[in-house]
């Protein structure tokens, strides 16, 4: 029953907002994401070296990895964020390899099923995709209309306008998909009612 | 039948996203995700990645900050997202109008119970309630078939159609896609 009152709640946090980021990082390719196992081998190699480039000790990530060893890597960005209270960028990235470490531990078995479902695919590739890079500009949509922008300062100037052009087409591609959630959903029951009430 | 990745004709860099509602579809199926990716001199420059839930991630190479044709490339990935926008908005206004329709056999459905029971209005409610139970009951079931199916299909799509002209039009074998070639992603 917890177990489906967390997915059901990972949904309903999943409807709604909506965040869009964008990333500038190097030596990027065309390859998809793998089979989850490959996924959660590459998310951990990452944390673990982001880590160690910060003090930690490197334990080669094991193969297969253990939900065990993705628990160690949230203790261990606990130990960096509490190491570096005054860098701002390292706390927030090893904030993140805490949560999502956490997380991860948490489906970690569901993961490795020969057919996982598609919610926790979703949450497995978010990860994979911003694995330990620096989110250059975000925007945050919610429900009830509220936005959040964030710009790094470092591309907020007129030399980045085209990469603001992106991202407000990543926001209008965002909202597209939602509104034409939205629309299905409430056409399925204004429809219904219609019909119903038309009686 | 043009592939899901084939690029935007005539242009360079290229642009490479789903052209059509089937690819689009096939796409959020097999990856649970749709891809826009452009790639410039250096393999690829720009990936926009939309999750489920409607989450965007857009990444960057720095590289192609500095490009000289950078403007063109942005342009080019700006555009297929654009592309893949509009072709949401006419996928939803589809699956609208099929909604549409299964409501009113559902309602048409609650309504013959009621005329042949003879019972009140709220009693159609009752009805109503109870095929929409079954009917995600049955959803429920027939679901991880469905996927299934879907995932068989685009990658039959894929092998067919795009491997042989996407890796064609790959200047370097080192930037090629990886299909997955193991269980559903």
């Amino acid at each position: 029953m917890g177990a489906f009152a967390d997915r059901f709640g990972n949904i309903v946090r999943g409807l709604v907002s909506l965040e869009i980021n964008t990333i500038v990082k190097d030596g990027m390719s065309a390859t998809r994401m793998g089979a989850p196992p490959q996924a959660l081998s590459e998310i951990a190699t990452r944390y673990a070296t982001w880590l160690q480039s910060y003090g930690s000790r490197y334990d080669a990530v094991p193969d297969p990895l253990t939900a065990q060893y993705l628990e160690g890597l949230a203790v261990k960005a606990e130990q960096v964020k509490a190491s570096h209270p005054d860098a701002e960028g390292v706390a927030v990235i090893a904030t993140r390899i805490e949560r999502n470490a956490r997380q991860l531990t948490t489906i970690f078995d569901r993961l490795t099923l020969a057919e996982p479902d598609p919610d926790e695919l979703v949450q497995l590739r978010k990860i994979w995709e911003i694995g330990t890079e620096t989110v250059v500009m975000q925007t945050v949509l919610w429900i009830d209309g509220d936005a959040t922008q964030r710009i790094h300062p470092g591309f907020a100037d007129t030399a980045h306008q085209q990469l603001l052009a992106i991202h407000s087409a990543s926001v209008s591609m965002s909202l597209s998909y939602w509104k034409s959630v939205g629309d299905l959903i409430v056409n399925v029951f204004s429809s219904a009612w219609e019909k119903l009430t038309s009686k | 039948m043009t592939s899901a990745m084939d690029p935007i004709p005539g242009r360079w860099p290229h642009a490479y996203a789903p052209n059509t509602i089937a690819q689009l579809v096939a796409e959020l199926a097999a990856h649970a995700a749709l891809v826009v990716w452009t790639r410039g001199v250096e393999g690829v420059e720009a990936r926009t990645t939309m999750h489920l839930d409607g989450d965007v991630t857009t990444t960057i190479t720095p590289q192609c900050l500095s490009y000289p044709q950078r403007d063109e490339l942005f342009r080019q990935h700006v555009e297929a997202m654009l592309k893949v926008g509009a072709l949401l908005r006419t996928g939803a206004a589809r699956a609208t109008r099929v909604t549409a329709l299964v409501a009113g056999i559902v309602a048409a459905v609650a309504t013959a119970t009621d005329i042949i029971a003879a019972h009140s209005w709220p009693h159609i409610l009752v009805t109503f309630g109870g095929v929409a139970c079954v009917g995600m009951l049955v959803t429920r079931l027939v679901r991880p078939l469905g996927v299934r199916f879907l995932i068989r299909s685009a990658r039959a799509e894929i092998a067919t159609t795009s491997l042989g002209r996407r890796t064609a039009n790959m200047p370097s074998a080192s930037n090629a896609v990886h299909l997955p070639t193991s269980s559903p992603p």
